[in-house]
C-alpha cells in the first residue's frame, strides 16, 4: 500500500513532467513545419480546422488541473491521505475490475458485429475493423495466459 | 447455498463509533463501510480481519456465515 512519503515523491516526478508536457502542443508543431509535414485533404484535421486548437486548449486544461492537485498533494496532508485511501480501498478496485471487465466483453460483441457487418457492406473497412479485433483477442489470450501463472 | 451476513453495524454503534471512524481506522472509504454494513459489499479478508482488530473481537463473530435456503 502507497504511503505518504512514496507518494509525495512520485507527486513530485509527475509534477516536473506535467510542467515539462505544457510545451509538448509547441514542440510538435515545431516539428512538423521543420519536416515540412502537411496535413492530408482527406483527413479530419482539414474538414474540422479548428480541431488542432481545441485539442491543445483540452490537452493544456488537463495539465493545468493536474499541476493543481499534485500541489494540493504537496502542501495538504489530509488530502493526500484522503487521496490513498481512496486509491487503495479495495471496493473502489472491485467496481473497476468489475467494470471494465464488463466493458472489454460489450467491446468485443460490438467489435465482432462491426466485422460482421463490414464484411457484407465494405472490404476497405472490414480489413481495418478484423485487424483491430485479432489484435484484441491476441491481446486478451496474452493477458489471460500471464495472470494465470501468476496467481 | 451459503450466505455470509455480518454484525459490523451493531459492534460500531457498541463502541459509540462512527462510520467515518472506523473508515479511517481500517483505511478504507465511508462509502466502503456503508456498503459492508447494509451486505452489498462483502469485505476481503484482510479487511475483515482489519475490522475485527478494531472491535477487539474475534472474526468469526462478526462474519457469520450461515446456510440459505
Amino acid at each position: 500500500m502507497e504511503n505518504l512519503s512514496k507518494l509525495r515523491h512520485n507527486t513530485k516526478i509527475k509534477m516536473i513532467l506535467m510542467i515539462l508536457s505544457t510545451s509538448l502542443p509547441l514542440v510538435i508543431t515545431l516539428v512538423m513545419s521543420i519536416c515540412n509535414f502537411e496535413i492530408s485533404d482527406n483527413s479530419l484535421f482539414a474538414a474540422l480546422p479548428f480541431l488542432p486548437s481545441l485539442m491543445c486548449v483540452v490537452f493544456e486544461g488537463y495539465i493545468i488541473l493536474k499541476i493543481i492537485q499534485y500541489i494540493r498533494i504537496l502542501k495538504n496532508d489530509d488530502y493526500a491521505q484522503s487521496l490513498i485511501i481512496r486509491r487503495n480501498d479495495e471496493r473502489i478496485k472491485y467496481i473497476t475490475l468489475k467494470s471494465n471487465a464488463f466493458v472489454d466483453k460489450l467491446f468485443a460483441f460490438i467489435l465482432g458485429l462491426a466485422v460482421l457487418f463490414t464484411a457484407f457492406v465494405d472490404a476497405s473497412v472490414f480489413w481495418p475493423c478484423f485487424s483491430i479485433f485479432i489484435v484484441f483477442v491476441i491481446i486478451h489470450f496474452i493477458a489471460y495466459i500471464y495472470y494465470s501463472r501468476k496467481y | 447455498m451459503l450466505l455470509l451476513k455480518n454484525e459490523v453495524i451493531k459492534y460500531r454503534k457498541s463502541v459509540k463509533m462512527t462510520q467515518e471512524d472506523l473508515a479511517k481506522a481500517v483505511g478504507v472509504t465511508r462509502q466502503t463501510i456503508i456498503s459492508i454494513e447494509q451486505g452489498k459489499y462483502i469485505a476481503s479478508l484482510p479487511l475483515a480481519i482489519k475490522i475485527a482488530k478494531v472491535f477487539d473481537i474475534p472474526v468469526e463473530d462478526i462474519f457469520i456465515i450461515e446456510d440459505g435456503d
